[in-house]
């Protein structure tokens, strides 16, 4: 392998590459690509059930897939070697953690792991809590065990930090927080982040780049701006309950409530007026409805 | 290969664990524990008879020219062994030979000394500090003394009281050891440490090079005579009985298998006949009466038998296969199912072992069935059979257990 | 790294290795009263006669005691570290898995030889001011396989907690429990000083067998 391919691959910090994962004859997914540079943040979005949950166990090595590749920093997710994973920081569905050490044994204990440790990061994020160090994280709440994981992840000073649904258990306060703190250190650091969560709106404020998964495997992979900017959403009125025509190059999705009706699309206003007139549709009080990511997110994927 | 080195560490702590608990369930279920043939001489019919357990506790009682016998007649064909039956059918006193034999003539001149393989001095934990009884008390029962002693480079006794070393007994028995020409430390230490005897007769001590020491305690003190007993013999093993009857003190066991009486006449060896005799696998029986002597041994499936006068000249032999032993289906079924087993005890000794035995050809039948039934269910899940070849030398090994193994810890993709 | 993993072990182990000094000692404090009082009861030669000739085990009270110790250590370093899908934690840690895997069984080892030691040492002290010294050798070797037992109940506790699934857990019981059941077969003093070698080396089996259940849990499908 040349020089220059090997720095194109390292510069991309994780590959997919025709990954296909079965559980038994359940296919979750055929020939899913996409790949995750340096310096961003990348939100992962999909319904339930899509594979979600699959993709990261696979990424974060706990999970072999079937066939294809998933290579992070340049190694099979599956098989990363120590100094690999000394540039990866994990952040568990449910901040796990050991739960019988104190605020100050677990700082104790990851220092050692990690050549480039600053324990600054650890206690500026912990102090905040203003809990004695002797206190054991098994007698803290959800919100402030939170709080430890995402400091001993910071403190860590990875390269690449993945985190399964950073939200579980946090109420506004915190999960405001926790995102004030990680999208500082990503700034002042240039890592990436790769970042999945069921509150779409924090979502929003966070990330740079989005996946939008679908069931089978397809992928959307787009900027948060350009996407935000490229998808839009449709409202007008319409007495007819025709059919209206979707899942189509310019009708990606519909939903009815009474007699307002609204579609998704990629292409411009005008486009989509033109075709629904083509396509014979009484309707009036066409207009652009501004979206959040959420929004966003049910208008591509869907309610059900 | 860490996680396949892994699998197969596993994979053999199954099979040992299995190769030790499938026999021992599958003897407690199915195979039926069946007693020993007893066999005697008649002095009557001057010929051998025995009684056999043979299927659902029934007996069966012959002579040894295959003459059945009903209970009675082969109690009484036996009369010395069962006397306290024959005074109770009114048949004592009874005549044999133009002799007239009472109950206090049988009693007087009855015994029975018995060698068990657990008995041997290597096939037991030896206690190591041992009672030295007074052997002239003064009075009617033996007591126990407060001391024990042991033989390293000196005869030590050890006071129970304080659990220190007497030195001045030690010192006095020492003495007398080494002026009788004892060289220590002890070979082999022999006696019957129990009240539970009619006298005491001390200990027989074998010292480095071989000699046979005979140690008593008379009034407290020291008595030790050197015996006569050849020094090249190569002892295993003393057993020492005391019994009214003073015509030995017990048997003596040699490294070459064979076993001898030591007499009361200047301790001479009495040689017992020992042909087929496995002292590791047989009990030795010598069975006294007022006028002959019956050596009888047996293992699991053969019992011998030699009368002699008592002289111990040899008169009559006869060997059986017992029926007990005999080959059942549900045996042949064990030797098929089961390629080997791990044996962890053995009644012949009261020390555990941790043996492979094998179960001989029959064993290749169940491995060969084992083979057949993982290659089927390679092929039929399409799985890899060049990858499969560890697995399939495991079988070939184990048989049954292999398989259970392979299937219970399955390769992982 | 070598000196906070024993750290964090020694955080999960310590107050039911704690428990477990403290249960053994005071099972010896027992067995001396006890024994003191056999001697107070009766004649010392009649103790003597009954403990050196009949085999009478003054000391059965431990027999089953290191079992004990080594489940409860094994669940105690064990559990915590597997329990609501946290052996992830242990496996991204910056160390080869089975390294890790193999440090913390040696120091739960360790923990368990170390009562293993108090227990021969209380246990000849113990035996050595009532008893001659061929009694103090043969306790201490028919103590040895019971001390065993707990050292291989330690491991195959281990393996049970720490392998991901269920039917594969139980078969992993079955072979654990028959492993250890080897050690309690027979009473008679001294009797297992023929088969302790081969004990021990089969007992070895149990150390690379730890590393399958680790293996499993990182490759799922």
């Amino acid at each position: 392998m040349s020089y220059f391919v090997k720095e194109q691959l390292m510069e991309n910090i994780i590959e997919v590459r025709n990954l296909c994962h079965h559980y038994g004859k359940n296919v979750i997914y055929e020939d899913l690509s996409f790949t995750v540079g340096r310096g961003k943040i990348f939100g992962l979005l999909g319904k339930n059930g899509v594979g979600k949950t699959t993709l990261i166990n696979i990424l974060m090595g706990f999970l072999r897939p079937t066939s294809g590749r998933c290579l992070v920093l340049g190694e099979d997710s599956y098989n990363l070697s120590p100094a690999t994973r000394e540039k990866i920081g994990l952040l568990f569905e449910g901040h796990l953690a050991y739960e019988f050490m104190s605020i100050s044994q677990i700082e104790k204990f990851y220092s050692s792991y990690y050549p480039s440790w600053d324990r600054d990061i650890y206690y500026g994020l912990v102090e905040r809590m203003g809990l004695s160090h002797n206190h054991r994280i098994s007698k803290m709440s959800c919100g402030q065990r939170s709080q430890v994981v995402l400091g001993l992840i910071l403190a860590q000073n990875p390269e690449l930090m993945i985190l399964d649904d950073y939200s579980m258990g946090l109420d506004a306060g915190y999960r405001r927080l926790f995102l004030d703190f990680l999208t500082e250190f990503v700034k002042e650091n240039n890592r990436t982040v790769f970042v999945t969560s069921h509150i779409i709106q924090d979502l929003e404020r966070l990330v740079d780049e989005v996946i939008f998964m679908e069931k089978g495997g397809n992928v959307l992979q787009t900027s948060l701006e350009l996407f935000m900017t490229g998808f839009r959403q449709y409202r007008f009125e319409c007495n007819e309950h025709k059919h209206i025509p979707a899942n189509n190059k310019i009708i990606h999705n519909v939903d009815i409530v009474g007699n307002r009706c609204s579609v998704y699309s990629f292409e411009p206003l005008e486009t989509v007026e033109t075709y629904l007139e083509e396509s014979g549709l009484v309707h009036s009080g066409l207009e652009d409805v501004p979206m959040s990511l959420e929004d966003a997110f049910i208008g591509l994927s869907g309610k059900y | 290969m860490l996680q396949r080195l892994s699998r197969y560490a596993l994979i053999v702590l199954a099979i040992l664990v299995m190769s030790v608990y499938l026999p021992m369930l599958y003897q407690k279920v199915f195979v039926a524990k069946t007693g020993r043939t007893h066999l005697f001489y008649s002095p009557v019919i001057k010929k051998f008879v025995f009684r056999e357990i043979v299927k659902d506790h029934r007996f069966l009682t012959q002579d040894e020219t295959g003459r059945d016998l009903d209970r009675k007649t082969f109690e009484t064909l036996i009369p010395f062994i069962y006397y306290k039956n024959m005074e109770l059918w009114g048949l004592l006193p009874f005549e044999i030979d133009g002799q007239s034999f009472d109950k206090e003539t049988i009693k007087a001149n009855r015994q029975v000394i018995e060698l068990r393989p657990r008995m041997i001095a290597d096939r037991s934990p030896q206690d190591g500090i041992y009672p030295l009884i007074e052997s002239q008390p003064d009075q009617a029962l033996l007591v126990f003394p407060e001391d024990r002693f042991r033989i390293a480079d000196r005869m030590e006794f050890v006071n129970a009281d304080n659990n220190t070393v007497d030195e001045g007994l030690s010192r006095v028995f020492t003495g007398a050891f080494k002026e009788a020409g004892f060289k220590f430390p002890a070979r082999l230490i022999a006696g019957k440490g129990t009240i539970l005897k009619p006298f005491d007769e001390g200990y027989f001590v074998v010292d480095a090079v071989g000699a046979v020491f005979h140690i008593k305690r008379v009034r407290g003190k020291p008595l030790c005579v050197r015996t006569p007993i050849p020094t090249d013999l190569g002892i295993r093993s003393i057993r020492i009985s005391e019994n009214r009857r003073k015509e030995f003190y017990g048997m003596l066991l040699t490294n070459s298998g064979k076993l001898f009486l030591i007499s009361y006449d200047n301790y001479r060896l009495i040689p017992l006949p020992v042909d087929n005799y496995n002292p590791d696998t047989m009990n030795y029986k010598l069975i006294i009466n007022p006028l002959y002597r019956t050596a009888v041994y047996s293992d699991k499936t053969m019992i011998y038998a030699t009368a002699m006068t008592p002289d111990y000249e040899t008169i009559a032999g006869y060997k059986r296969a017992m029926q007990a032993s005999r080959q059942t289906t549900a045996r042949t079924f064990y030797s098929a199912c089961f390629p080997f087993s791990i044996q962890i005890k053995d009644h012949t000794s009261d020390y555990m072992t941790f043996d492979l035995i094998p179960n001989g050809w029959k064993g290749l039948i169940g491995v060969g069935l084992s083979i057949v039934i993982y290659l089927l269910f390679v092929c039929l899940r399409k799985h890899n059979l060049k990858e499969a070849w560890p697995d399939l030398a495991v079988i070939a090994l184990s048989g049954v257990y292999g398989l259970i193994a392979v299937a219970m810890v399955r390769p992982d993709p | 790294m070598i000196a906070s993993t024993f750290y964090k072990e020694w955080m999960k182990m310590r107050l039911y290795w704690g428990i477990a000094l403290s249960c053994h000692i005071l099972v010896f404090i027992y067995i001396y009263i006890e024994t003191r009082h056999m001697f107070i009861l009766e004649h010392a030669e009649m103790v003597w006669y009954q403990v050196i000739h009949i085999h009478t085990l003054f000391y059965e009270q431990i027999k089953y005691l290191p079992l004990a110790t080594g489940i409860l250590l094994g669940a105690a370093q064990f559990v915590p570290e597997t329990k609501n899908h946290r052996f992830r934690l242990f496996l991204h840690l910056p160390v080869r898995p089975y390294v890790l895997a193999l440090s913390y069984i040696i120091i739960g080892l360790a923990a368990v030889a170390v009562i293993c030691l108090v227990d021969i040492f209380l246990l000849s002290r113990i035996t050595n001011v009532f008893f001659p010294h061929e009694v103090v050798v043969r306790s201490m070797i028919t103590a040895l396989p019971w001390l065993l037992a707990g050292l291989v109940s330690f491991l195959g506790t281990s393996l049970i907690v720490l392998e991901p699934e269920w039917p594969r857990k139980i078969f992993y019981l079955a072979v654990s429990y028959g492993f250890v059941w080897l050690f309690f077969q027979s009473n008679i003093p001294g009797s297992y000083i023929s088969v302790i070698g081969k004990l021990i080396m089969a007992s070895l089996f149990f150390v690379p067998a730890i590393f399958l259940p680790v293996y499993r849990f990182r490759n799922r499908s």
